[in-house]
């Protein structure tokens, strides 16, 4: 079992892997007109695995949750494997993929990557990726297929 | 003494310290022993009601304590506490 933390990453880029990249799109595309959910777990700065998650939240239009008991599942599978939760991913069906008040009031996870695609054309989604830090976003350099 | 896993946002509030252990027969008095080495914890976790913070999940022994008695679920030596914030948010 860990009890050293992992390490903070300072990555400034998110490369996005084709297969990641057609997983983020086709659950947006499936979900869409209620935001989309999932979490990416791996090394640190790494995703090597992503779980797309029901989103548990009563108004799916606007809003996104995962379940406590979704998340308890992915950390436990994060632990095992010495890794950490390296992205946590949603959609914005109509809007923007930049970061609401509520996500960033929300915005638990320091270490993640936290990756936002716009459906509002669902034919050119538009993935933004961001590091959330006590409130402040820093934009990263997404690069996807 | 309980095992508590502090999830990274709250590490900054524990020394860096991935694990902490705490001792009280109840999550609430465990909490309020694991406050008196690290009182910023308070804030995060706790309302202003007393209540546990809405996106703040707890666990013990792998069963979310919304779904059993909350801050009075009940310790052993042995349990083991993870806290995780929630991930939520939304375009609203
Ligand atoms: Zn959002």
């Amino acid at each position: 079992m860990v009890t050293e933390p992992l390490g903070r990453t300072t990555a400034t880029r998110f490369d996005v892997s084709p297969e990641l990249w057609e997983q983020l799109v086709t659950l947006a595309r499936a979900e869409k007109p209620k935001e989309c959910c999932g979490v990416g777990i791996g090394p640190v700065g790494e995703v090597a695995r992503f779980h797309a998650l029901e989103n548990v939240h009563e108004e799916p239009i606007t809003r996104y949750e995962i379940s406590s008991k979704d998340q308890l599942r992915v950390h436990l599978e994060a632990e095992d494997n010495g890794w950490d939760v390296t992205l946590v991913f949603h959609s914005h069906p109509a809007t923007e993929p930049y970061p609401s008040a509520t996500d960033l009031a929300l915005a638990g996870w320091p270490d993640a990557v936290y990756a936002i695609i716009g459906m509002a054309d669902p034919d050119q989604p538009l993935l933004r990726a961001y590091r959330i830090v006590d409130a402040v976003i820093t934009e990263l350099d997404v690069r996807h297929p | 003494m309980a095992t508590f896993r502090i999830p990274p946002v709250l590490r900054t509030h524990t020394n860096e310290q991935v694990q902490v252990t705490a001792s009280g027969s109840t999550l609430g008095s465990a909490l309020e022993d694991l406050f008196t080495s690290f009182p910023a914890l308070r804030e995060r976790m706790i309302d202003e009601d007393g209540s546990l913070r809405r996106f703040v999940n707890v666990y013990v022994d792998d069963e979310d304590v919304r779904t059993q008695q909350g801050l009075d679920t009940k310790l052993d030596d042995r349990s083991s506490v993870i806290v995780l914030p929630a991930m939520a948010g939304g375009a609203a």
